[in-house]
């Protein structure tokens, strides 16, 4: 049996923060940026995801880069579903109501729409 | 606002260099006729064990290989190398999912060619590995009878993204609560596409099932790789 070591790994978070990190570091090095500013990320409501530690583990990872200080201006986007039967678009806690039905129509058939948006928009950078 | 501060507009995904390596993995293991499974779930749902049982059932059928993502340990790899089966283990020390990368140096150990069908046994989580695109065709996910039937409610990324969930410990049933009926219909209002297995690792039940399911996707795979016009991206 092999065994191949593989712990560079992190917890997600931080692996998602790096991953911000570098994206945002190659845009402010290719536009002669003398820093970054603010970082603005969409992210959907259904991503596991707390705010203020993505920007604790930020000024972390950021320290000492053109990117250090600079703030994440996250926007949360909130589920949306999507009715199999009638192509009608509503609001759902996925956490809570136990049951969810379309509406309109009352369908039970529905798929995710919005709420899984894991996106960087853009960088503000000086 | 300060006119030395400029806008530069991105709309990148995160993680998109892991979606990327994922998507050439996927490219790659498709041209040898290897198809990966990204199994998941939380510690003790019976990973091992439904991969023992699959093994059992395919074995003769289906030459498959398995990559484990453990914390530390050996003893499921372990398990797996008795039944004759290649493994990998993958020591991942404290991460809490397995990425592209991980995936990729554990697959320079086995011999593509010579396998059909792969199983990654992911990190017990439920709430990472649901980001991470590993090169997978298939993500299955397996929710144990005892962790009750709501863990829908409290991990509803990762039930929204799995083509199957397999529904484990079935044998423990008349003893819990656990509302079979409200979890189907859950998966029907957030995901009804994904195929759904009541499995008992224990007595057998329901693993015939399962494996059959694995096998149409095997057939499916393999006529579409020799569709001259198909492209391989096709499906993404």
């Amino acid at each position: 049996m092999q065994v191949v070591d593989a712990k560079e790994g992190t917890i997600h978070e931080l692996s998602i923060t790096k991953d911000i990190l570098s994206t945002v570091l190659t845009v402010a090095e290719q536009n002669g940026a003398k820093r970054v500013v603010s970082i603005a990320l969409t992210i959907g409501a259904m991503r596991d995801i707390i705010p203020d530690l993505m920007q604790r583990y930020f000024n972390y990872v950021s320290a000492g880069t053109l990117a250090e200080g600079a703030e994440l201006k996250i926007k949360r986007i909130e589920v949306t579903m999507s009715c199999e039967q009638c192509s009608h678009v509503f609001g759902a806690d996925l956490t809570r109501s136990l049951e969810i039905s379309c509406p309109a129509c009352g369908g039970a058939r529905a798929n995710v729409l919005t709420g899984r948006e894991f996106r960087i928009e853009g960088v503000e950078v000086q | 606002m300060n006119p030395d501060i400029k806008y530069i507009d991105l709309k990148q995904q995160i993680l998109d260099r892991n979606t990327n390596m994922a998507g050439e993995l996927r490219g790659q293991l498709r041209s040898k006729g290897a198809f990966l499974i990204n199994l998941m779930s939380s510690p003790g749902s019976g990973k091992t064990s439904l991969l023992l049982q699959t093994i059992k059932n395919l074995q003769a059928r289906v030459k498959i290989g398995v990559i484990e993502g453990d914390i530390e340990s050996l003893v499921d790899s372990e398990k797996i190398v008795a039944q004759g089966i290649p493994a990998v283990q993958l020591r991942t020390g404290g991460s809490c999912h397995l990425d592209a990368a991980m995936v990729s140096t554990a697959l320079a150990e086995l011999d593509l060619e010579k396998l059909d069908l792969i199983f990654v046994e992911n990190i017990g989580n439920l709430v990472c590995p649901a980001s991470f695109d590993i090169g997978e065709e298939k993500k299955v996910m397996i929710l144990s009878v005892p962790e009750g039937d709501d863990k829908i409610l409290k991990y509803p990324m990762m039930f929204s993204v799995v083509d199957a969930l397999i529904i484990n410990k079935t044998d423990y049933l008349s003893l819990s609560d656990f509302d079979m009926n409200a979890l189907r219909t859950r998966m029907q209002q957030t995901n009804p596409g994904a195929a759904i297995f009541e499995i008992s690792c224990k007595t057998g039940d329901g693993v015939d099932e399962w494996c059959d399911w694995l096998l149409s996707c095997l057939l499916t795979a393999t006529s579409r790789r020799e569709e001259p016009c198909s492209s391989l991206d096709a499906g993404d």
